[in-house]
Protein backbone atom coordinates (compact mmCIF):
# COMPACT_ATOMS: atom_id res chain seq x y z
CA UNK A 1 0.00 0.00 0.00
CA UNK A 2 1.09 3.60 -1.02
CA UNK A 3 0.30 5.83 1.45
CA UNK A 4 2.02 9.31 0.19
CA UNK A 5 2.50 10.51 -3.52
CA UNK A 6 5.92 9.57 -3.82
CA UNK A 7 6.71 6.53 -5.84
CA UNK A 8 10.47 5.52 -5.24
CA UNK A 9 9.75 2.98 -2.24
CA UNK A 10 7.43 0.82 -4.69
CA UNK A 11 9.94 1.09 -7.50
CA UNK A 12 12.74 0.11 -5.03
CA UNK A 13 10.46 -3.12 -3.95
CA UNK A 14 9.30 -3.46 -7.62
CA UNK A 15 13.46 -3.87 -8.62
CA UNK A 16 13.23 -3.80 -12.15
CA UNK A 17 9.90 -6.06 -11.88
CA UNK A 18 7.08 -5.03 -13.85
CA UNK A 19 4.61 -2.54 -11.47
CA UNK A 20 0.51 -3.33 -11.12
CA UNK A 21 -0.73 -0.15 -9.72
CA UNK A 22 -4.36 -0.50 -7.99
CA UNK A 23 -5.90 3.33 -7.61
CA UNK A 24 -9.02 2.19 -4.86
CA UNK A 25 -11.00 4.03 -2.65
CA UNK A 26 -12.09 3.14 0.73
CA UNK A 27 -15.83 3.85 -0.01
CA UNK A 28 -15.71 2.20 -3.45
CA UNK A 29 -17.33 -1.10 -2.89
CA UNK A 30 -15.81 -2.44 -6.29
CA UNK A 31 -12.41 -1.69 -5.39
CA UNK A 32 -12.95 -4.06 -2.10
CA UNK A 33 -14.21 -6.73 -4.16
CA UNK A 34 -11.50 -6.93 -6.02
CA UNK A 35 -8.77 -6.67 -3.88
CA UNK A 36 -8.60 -9.89 -2.98
CA UNK A 37 -8.77 -10.92 -6.59
CA UNK A 38 -5.89 -8.65 -7.10
CA UNK A 39 -3.66 -9.97 -3.90
CA UNK A 40 -4.14 -13.45 -5.74
CA UNK A 41 -2.48 -12.14 -8.77
CA UNK A 42 0.55 -10.22 -6.63
CA UNK A 43 1.08 -13.96 -5.24
CA UNK A 44 0.96 -15.74 -8.55
CA UNK A 45 3.14 -13.58 -10.61
CA UNK A 46 5.22 -11.99 -7.40
CA UNK A 47 8.49 -13.16 -10.07
CA UNK A 48 7.35 -11.03 -12.70
CA UNK A 49 5.33 -8.01 -11.32
CA UNK A 50 4.93 -5.92 -7.97
CA UNK A 51 1.50 -4.99 -6.69
CA UNK A 52 0.81 -1.87 -5.07
CA UNK A 53 -2.61 -0.37 -3.98
CA UNK A 54 -3.05 3.21 -4.14
CA UNK A 55 -5.58 4.88 -2.08
CA UNK A 56 -6.78 8.32 -4.49
CA UNK A 57 -7.77 10.03 -1.77
CA UNK A 58 -4.51 9.88 0.36
CA UNK A 59 -2.42 10.05 -2.56
CA UNK A 60 -4.34 12.40 -4.63
CA UNK A 61 -0.96 13.90 -6.51
CA UNK A 62 -0.18 10.74 -7.24
CA UNK A 63 -4.26 10.04 -8.73
CA UNK A 64 -3.63 13.22 -10.26
CA UNK A 65 -0.45 12.58 -12.01
CA UNK A 66 -1.76 9.00 -13.47
CA UNK A 67 -5.23 11.00 -14.37
CA UNK A 68 -7.40 8.82 -12.13
CA UNK A 69 -10.93 9.90 -12.75
CA UNK A 70 -12.32 6.71 -11.68
CA UNK A 71 -11.98 3.90 -9.40
CA UNK A 72 -10.84 1.14 -9.41
CA UNK A 73 -8.21 1.70 -11.85
CA UNK A 74 -5.51 -0.67 -13.25
CA UNK A 75 -2.53 1.09 -14.38
CA UNK A 76 0.35 -1.18 -15.44
CA UNK A 77 4.26 0.29 -15.38
CA UNK A 78 7.12 -0.70 -16.48
CA UNK A 79 10.58 1.40 -16.43
CA UNK A 80 8.68 4.46 -15.22
CA UNK A 81 6.29 4.12 -18.20
CA UNK A 82 2.76 3.35 -18.68
CA UNK A 83 2.21 0.04 -20.29
CA UNK A 84 -1.53 -1.00 -20.10
CA UNK A 85 -4.69 0.44 -18.56
CA UNK A 86 -8.12 -0.91 -17.21
CA UNK A 87 -10.87 1.43 -15.73
CA UNK A 88 -13.58 -0.64 -13.73
CA UNK A 89 -14.00 -4.14 -12.58
CA UNK A 90 -12.27 -6.82 -13.89
CA UNK A 91 -11.77 -10.54 -13.49
CA UNK A 92 -8.75 -12.48 -12.69
CA UNK A 93 -8.49 -13.89 -16.12
CA UNK A 94 -8.63 -10.89 -18.20
CA UNK A 95 -6.11 -9.09 -15.03
CA UNK A 96 -3.64 -12.47 -16.15
CA UNK A 97 -4.05 -11.91 -19.92
CA UNK A 98 -3.60 -8.11 -19.38
CA UNK A 99 0.03 -9.27 -17.51
CA UNK A 100 0.95 -12.14 -19.62
CA UNK A 101 0.55 -9.87 -22.18
CA UNK A 102 2.95 -7.42 -20.76
CA UNK A 103 5.60 -10.26 -19.26
CA UNK A 104 5.41 -11.66 -22.98
CA UNK A 105 4.52 -15.16 -22.05
CA UNK A 106 2.34 -17.42 -19.76
CA UNK A 107 1.83 -17.22 -16.05
CA UNK A 108 0.18 -18.07 -12.85
CA UNK B 1 -6.14 -19.55 9.31
CA UNK B 2 -5.52 -21.25 6.32
CA UNK B 3 -6.44 -20.42 2.66
CA UNK B 4 -9.96 -22.34 2.44
CA UNK B 5 -10.54 -20.79 5.57
CA UNK B 6 -9.56 -17.43 3.75
CA UNK B 7 -11.30 -18.01 0.39
CA UNK B 8 -14.54 -18.55 2.95
CA UNK B 9 -14.20 -15.75 4.78
CA UNK B 10 -14.05 -13.80 1.35
CA UNK B 11 -17.26 -15.74 -0.26
CA UNK B 12 -18.81 -14.33 3.18
CA UNK B 13 -17.88 -11.13 2.55
CA UNK B 14 -19.33 -11.06 -0.86
CA UNK B 15 -22.64 -12.80 -0.06
CA UNK B 16 -23.44 -10.19 3.30
CA UNK B 17 -23.29 -12.83 5.80
CA UNK B 18 -21.45 -12.19 8.69
CA UNK B 19 -22.15 -16.28 10.19
CA UNK B 20 -20.49 -17.61 12.88
CA UNK B 21 -16.83 -15.68 12.34
CA UNK B 22 -13.79 -17.38 11.15
CA UNK B 23 -13.77 -21.11 10.84
CA UNK B 24 -11.30 -23.62 9.71
CA UNK B 25 -11.40 -25.60 6.76
CA UNK B 26 -9.74 -28.67 7.11
CA UNK B 27 -10.80 -30.31 3.57
CA UNK B 28 -10.82 -28.48 0.72
CA UNK B 29 -13.42 -30.76 -1.19
CA UNK B 30 -16.27 -29.23 0.26
CA UNK B 31 -15.33 -25.66 -1.17
CA UNK B 32 -14.24 -27.72 -4.80
CA UNK B 33 -17.65 -28.93 -4.87
CA UNK B 34 -19.50 -25.18 -4.02
CA UNK B 35 -17.30 -23.90 -6.90
CA UNK B 36 -18.85 -26.93 -9.10
CA UNK B 37 -22.45 -26.51 -7.63
CA UNK B 38 -22.01 -22.69 -8.13
CA UNK B 39 -21.24 -22.62 -11.72
CA UNK B 40 -23.78 -25.47 -12.54
CA UNK B 41 -26.65 -23.33 -11.13
CA UNK B 42 -25.40 -20.79 -14.16
CA UNK B 43 -26.54 -23.32 -16.73
CA UNK B 44 -28.78 -24.59 -18.98
CA UNK B 45 -25.61 -23.33 -21.36
CA UNK B 46 -25.35 -22.75 -25.11
CA UNK B 47 -24.01 -25.10 -27.16
CA UNK B 48 -20.89 -23.12 -27.78
CA UNK B 49 -19.94 -23.44 -24.26
CA UNK B 50 -20.80 -26.78 -23.20
CA UNK B 51 -17.64 -28.64 -23.39
CA UNK B 52 -16.02 -25.84 -21.27
CA UNK B 53 -18.32 -25.63 -18.83
CA UNK B 54 -18.94 -29.45 -18.02
CA UNK B 55 -15.03 -29.23 -17.92
CA UNK B 56 -14.79 -26.59 -15.13
CA UNK B 57 -16.86 -28.47 -13.48
CA UNK B 58 -15.05 -31.14 -13.44
CA UNK B 59 -11.82 -29.54 -12.94
CA UNK B 60 -13.37 -28.22 -9.44
CA UNK B 61 -14.81 -31.87 -8.24
CA UNK B 62 -11.40 -33.38 -9.19
CA UNK B 63 -9.59 -30.42 -7.22
CA UNK B 64 -6.81 -30.41 -10.12
CA UNK B 65 -3.71 -28.64 -10.01
CA UNK B 66 -2.99 -28.88 -13.74
CA UNK B 67 -1.73 -25.31 -14.74
CA UNK B 68 -1.92 -26.40 -17.93
CA UNK B 69 -5.24 -27.22 -17.83
CA UNK B 70 -6.69 -24.73 -16.43
CA UNK B 71 -4.76 -21.93 -18.63
CA UNK B 72 -6.14 -23.82 -21.55
CA UNK B 73 -10.00 -23.52 -20.01
CA UNK B 74 -8.94 -19.82 -19.44
CA UNK B 75 -8.12 -19.64 -22.85
CA UNK B 76 -11.36 -20.97 -23.59
CA UNK B 77 -13.60 -19.19 -21.38
CA UNK B 78 -11.93 -15.69 -22.85
CA UNK B 79 -13.08 -17.07 -26.44
CA UNK B 80 -16.73 -17.82 -24.55
CA UNK B 81 -16.44 -14.21 -22.92
CA UNK B 82 -15.68 -12.28 -26.50
CA UNK B 83 -18.73 -14.00 -28.42
CA UNK B 84 -20.93 -11.77 -30.00
CA UNK B 85 -23.83 -14.28 -28.69
CA UNK B 86 -25.55 -12.99 -25.72
CA UNK B 87 -26.36 -16.50 -23.99
CA UNK B 88 -22.47 -17.43 -24.73
CA UNK B 89 -20.74 -14.24 -23.90
CA UNK B 90 -22.50 -14.63 -20.10
CA UNK B 91 -21.56 -17.97 -19.96
CA UNK B 92 -18.06 -17.28 -20.54
CA UNK B 93 -18.04 -14.45 -18.20
CA UNK B 94 -18.58 -17.63 -15.71
CA UNK B 95 -16.21 -19.76 -16.76
CA UNK B 96 -13.47 -16.71 -16.70
CA UNK B 97 -14.16 -16.39 -12.99
CA UNK B 98 -14.21 -20.04 -12.44
CA UNK B 99 -11.30 -21.19 -14.37
CA UNK B 100 -8.85 -20.95 -11.67
CA UNK B 101 -7.65 -23.75 -8.69
CA UNK B 102 -9.24 -23.07 -5.95
CA UNK B 103 -6.28 -24.13 -3.80
CA UNK B 104 -4.11 -21.25 -1.99
CA UNK B 105 -6.57 -18.88 -3.62
CA UNK B 106 -8.34 -16.05 -1.23
CA UNK B 107 -10.50 -14.58 -4.59
CA UNK B 108 -11.90 -17.89 -6.33
CA UNK B 109 -15.39 -19.03 -4.85
CA UNK B 110 -16.52 -15.12 -3.89
CA UNK B 111 -15.27 -14.67 -7.59
CA UNK B 112 -17.38 -17.14 -9.04
CA UNK B 113 -20.77 -16.29 -6.73
CA UNK B 114 -20.37 -12.91 -7.85
CA UNK B 115 -20.07 -13.67 -12.09
CA UNK B 116 -22.73 -16.37 -11.38
CA UNK B 117 -25.20 -14.19 -9.57
CA UNK B 118 -24.54 -11.39 -12.28
CA UNK B 119 -25.40 -13.80 -14.56
CA UNK B 120 -28.88 -14.62 -12.63
CA UNK B 121 -29.55 -10.99 -12.93
CA UNK B 122 -28.79 -10.58 -16.40
CA UNK B 123 -30.76 -13.31 -17.52
CA UNK B 124 -33.76 -12.43 -15.45
CA UNK B 125 -33.46 -8.86 -16.92
CA UNK B 126 -33.99 -10.11 -20.03
CA UNK B 127 -37.20 -12.22 -19.64
CA UNK B 128 -38.26 -8.81 -18.76
CA UNK B 129 -38.22 -8.03 -22.60
CA UNK B 130 -34.78 -5.77 -21.56
CA UNK B 131 -31.80 -5.92 -24.23
CA UNK B 132 -28.77 -4.21 -24.85
CA UNK B 133 -29.85 -1.43 -26.89
CA UNK B 134 -32.52 -0.77 -24.52
CA UNK B 135 -29.11 -0.62 -21.75
CA UNK B 136 -27.49 1.52 -23.80
CA UNK B 137 -29.97 3.92 -24.26
CA UNK B 138 -30.47 3.88 -20.57
CA UNK B 139 -26.98 4.71 -19.93
CA UNK B 140 -26.93 7.58 -22.42
CA UNK B 141 -30.20 9.15 -20.73
CA UNK B 142 -28.51 8.42 -16.70
CA UNK B 143 -25.32 10.10 -17.82
CA UNK B 144 -26.60 13.17 -19.64
CA UNK B 145 -28.90 13.47 -16.06
CA UNK B 146 -26.02 12.69 -13.94
CA UNK B 147 -23.67 15.32 -16.18
CA UNK B 148 -26.57 18.42 -15.51
CA UNK B 149 -27.10 20.79 -17.47
CA UNK B 150 -25.79 24.53 -17.37
CA UNK B 151 -23.14 23.03 -14.91
CA UNK B 152 -25.88 21.81 -12.49
CA UNK B 153 -25.61 18.61 -11.40
CA UNK B 154 -28.67 17.39 -9.79
CA UNK B 155 -28.55 15.53 -6.66
CA UNK B 156 -28.37 11.77 -6.93
CA UNK B 157 -32.14 11.01 -5.48
CA UNK B 158 -33.71 13.22 -8.27
CA UNK B 159 -32.41 11.32 -10.84
CA UNK B 160 -34.68 8.56 -11.16
CA UNK B 161 -37.66 11.39 -11.52
CA UNK B 162 -36.11 13.26 -14.49
CA UNK B 163 -35.37 9.94 -16.04
CA UNK B 164 -39.16 9.20 -15.57
CA UNK B 165 -39.85 12.44 -16.95
CA UNK B 166 -37.40 12.61 -19.67
CA UNK B 167 -38.72 8.54 -20.57
CA UNK B 168 -41.51 7.35 -18.84
CA UNK B 169 -42.16 4.93 -20.94
CA UNK B 170 -38.07 3.16 -20.95
CA UNK B 171 -37.60 4.42 -16.68
CA UNK B 172 -40.66 1.81 -16.55
CA UNK B 173 -39.11 -0.94 -18.00
CA UNK B 174 -35.61 -0.20 -16.60
CA UNK B 175 -37.21 -0.26 -13.10
CA UNK B 176 -38.73 -3.62 -13.88
CA UNK B 177 -35.37 -5.08 -15.19
CA UNK B 178 -33.68 -4.05 -11.85
CA UNK B 179 -35.84 -5.60 -9.50
CA UNK B 180 -36.08 -8.81 -11.77
CA UNK B 181 -32.41 -8.08 -11.66
CA UNK B 182 -32.23 -7.55 -7.92
CA UNK B 183 -34.15 -10.49 -7.16
CA UNK B 184 -32.53 -13.29 -9.09
CA UNK B 185 -29.55 -12.01 -7.35
CA UNK B 186 -30.79 -12.29 -4.43
CA UNK B 187 -32.32 -15.92 -4.73
CA UNK B 188 -29.00 -17.20 -6.18
CA UNK B 189 -27.33 -15.39 -2.61
CA UNK B 190 -29.62 -16.68 -0.43
CA UNK B 191 -28.95 -20.26 -2.63
CA UNK B 192 -25.23 -20.38 -1.77
CA UNK B 193 -25.65 -19.47 2.32
CA UNK B 194 -28.12 -22.36 2.33
CA UNK B 195 -25.55 -24.57 0.75
CA UNK B 196 -22.92 -23.11 3.42
CA UNK B 197 -24.83 -24.15 6.46
CA UNK B 198 -25.76 -27.38 5.30
CA UNK B 199 -22.74 -28.30 3.70
CA UNK B 200 -20.03 -26.64 6.21
CA UNK B 201 -22.59 -26.65 8.80
CA UNK B 202 -22.18 -22.82 9.75
CA UNK B 203 -25.84 -23.03 11.40
CA UNK B 204 -25.11 -20.49 13.59
CA UNK B 205 -25.84 -17.61 10.59
CA UNK B 206 -28.66 -14.78 9.66
CA UNK B 207 -31.68 -16.48 8.89
CA UNK B 208 -32.17 -17.77 5.20
CA UNK B 209 -35.61 -16.18 4.07
CA UNK B 210 -37.47 -17.02 0.81
CA UNK B 211 -36.98 -19.45 -2.19
CA UNK B 212 -33.88 -20.89 -3.13
CA UNK B 213 -32.79 -23.06 -6.47
CA UNK B 214 -30.82 -25.71 -6.99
Amino acid sequence: MIHDDDLAPSEEIANGRLQLFMFSANWCGPCKAMTPMVEDIAESYADEVAVAKIDVERSAALAERFHIRMVPALVLYREGQEIARHTGSMNRTRLSLMLDDAIGGGAA
Amino acid sequence: MNAQAIALDTLRAALRWEGPGSVAVEDGSALADLAAWMVEQAGPWPDAARVTMESLIAMHRARSDSQEDWRRLRVSAVTLGDSDDLETRWAGWVAEAAAWPLAASRSGLAEIFRAVAQLCADRAAAETGWTVQDRAQAEEILGKLASGTDGAVPPREKIPALFAAADPVLEKRFKAQLDAGNAAYEVFRKAVIAWLKDRIGQNNGPAVEGDVRG
